[in-house]
């Protein structure tokens, strides 16, 4: 197991048994998904300028300093989930993440893998444009894989 | 395997060697016969950029090996092996019947395809892309797994009725594209029209399943799985027509929407099996192809992002 995969799994377990009883309130849901929101506000901010698109490259490690800190959350944000299905916050998280732990926390490593190949990167300024867009993918994809495999579709 | 070859060996050995012969040829695995090395490599970019491993790959199966259930309006198709197997996969065909199972929507014994078969878009493909195709094909791992019938409801049970709707709605043959586009355009029209199939899933149909042409790529409500397929035409209001080509270019290489979002279920697959293997200049070709098409207004029930 690399150094990644040990990362994540010993936070995914810390989350669990920090969290009180390890049940999800709404208020946890609400949390969630805001900290998804604020991964997807970086992830967007950064897209638009590694295209081009905006003369902001300058904040790019603003971004991805904030990436990095997020992300080394997103591991503790999935307590059990209770009857949380049942609450009034709509969640899309499937129960596969609490009934197959072991492939949710192998899906977070690559995702923070990708994550710190990426954030890295930009923050030492040493990657070429074509490698940053390559890496940028590789996150893309990350993410995509685990909303993939953990995430209702509505 | 030189064909010149064989006839004169069988001259030699006589006339009652050759019913054993034959026995023996048919039952050399397709695979092991020559093929061109670059064909097949060509052939795999084919596969992936047709979408033929979605549909024709069971959830945790054997690659090609069929077993994939599709819901939709007229009830549940189940897609056949297309791994070179003789007896439960495509081994006993020919490139001329791959060709017409692709162009005309024709069995080897003379059956009618379900459109669920996306031949409605193949038959603009290429004939040297099908040689390639069926030449990747040939080089994959045959897989014994036997094809499950479909379970439609009446009247689309009746397959004999697939004559009637071919003859008023097929139209075979290479498709349409106005030859004063650029050449970029043309190849993203290929690729989104044959190759891609984009529009069996995006345009709109009718109670018969006819795609309804004057809104391409509009989007549907109807879609497969019964989800809402999004408009995906220039329009600025319930298309694309907001995005920028980097934001297309994401989608494709990665499933990220403009909000940073991603797409899920079947265009996730697609873009994992598909528009993520595409070249760099196919991606920009099917991106220009999408941003000059004619915008169709079509406000659809809910989501028109992904």
């Amino acid at each position: 197991m690399d150094c990644h995969k040990l990362l994540v799994s010993a936070a995914f377990v810390l989350g669990m048994l920090i969290l009180p009883n390890s049940h999800a309130s709404e208020a946890d849901i609400k949390h969630r998904i805001a900290i998804m929101k604020a991964l997807g506000g970086h992830m967007g901010a950064m897209a638009v300028t590694l295209r081009g698109e905006v003369d902001r490259s300058d904040q790019l490690p603003i971004h991805a300093q904030s990436l990095l800190s997020l992300a080394s959350i997103v591991p503790s944000l999935f307590p059990e989930p209770g009857k949380q299905r049942d609450s009034q916050i709509k969640t899309r998280a499937k129960p596969t993440i609490w009934s197959k732990p072991e492939n949710f926390q192998q899906t977070l490593a690559e995702f923070d893998q990708a994550a710190h190949q990426f954030a890295q990167t930009v923050i030492d300024g040493e990657g070429s444009s074509e490698q940053l867009l390559a890496f940028y993918a590789d996150l893309g994809r990350a993410c995509k894989q685990c909303h993939d495999q953990f995430r209702w579709k509505n | 395997m030189d064909r010149h070859r064989v006839k004169w060996k069988s001259a030699k050995m006589g006339i009652s060697l050759r019913p054993w012969l034959a026995v023996v040829l048919l039952a050399v695995p397709v695979a092991l016969q020559a093929a061109d090395p670059q064909a097949v490599e060509r052939g795999r970019y084919l596969l992936d950029l047709a979408g033929c491993v979605g549909c024709h790959t069971q959830e945790d199966g054997e690659r090609l090996a069929g077993g994939r259930e599709l819901e939709t309006p007229f009830g549940r198709f189940t897609s056949p092996n297309i791994t070179p197997d003789p007896d439960t996969g495509i081994g006993q065909w020919n490139l001329d019947q791959f060709r017409i199972a692709l162009t005309r929507g024709e069995s080897p014994t003379g059956e009618h395809y379900y459109p669920v078969f996306p031949y409605t878009s193949y038959t603009g493909m290429k004939p040297s892309d099908i040689a390639d195709l069926w030449a990747y094909l040939q080089s994959v791992p045959a897989v014994s797994q036997s094809n499950q019938p479909h379970q439609l409801s009446w009247p689309f049970s009746w397959r004999f009725l697939m004559v009637f709707w071919k003859w008023l709605f097929f139209e075979e043959g290479p498709i349409a594209v106005d030859p004063g586009q650029s050449e970029q355009f043309k190849r993203g029209a290929y690729l989104a029209r044959a190759l891609g199939h984009c529009g069996e899933c995006h345009t709109p149909r009718n109670f018969l399943g006819v795609m309804d042409l004057s809104r391409e790529l509009a989007g549907t409500e109807n879609g497969p799985e019964g989800g809402v397929i999004p408009n995906i035409t220039p329009d600025p209001e319930t298309g694309i027509g907001r995005w920028s080509a980097g934001d297309v270019d994401s989608l494709l290489v990665m499933g990220m929407l403009p909000d940073a979002d991603f797409v899920g279920a079947g265009m996730g697959e697609v873009v994992d099996n598909s528009t993520a293997q595409m070249t760099e200049s196919d991606r920009q070709a099917l991106i220009v192809f999408l941003r000059e098409i004619p915008a169709v207004y079509n406000q659809l029930s809910s989501g028109s992002s992904d």
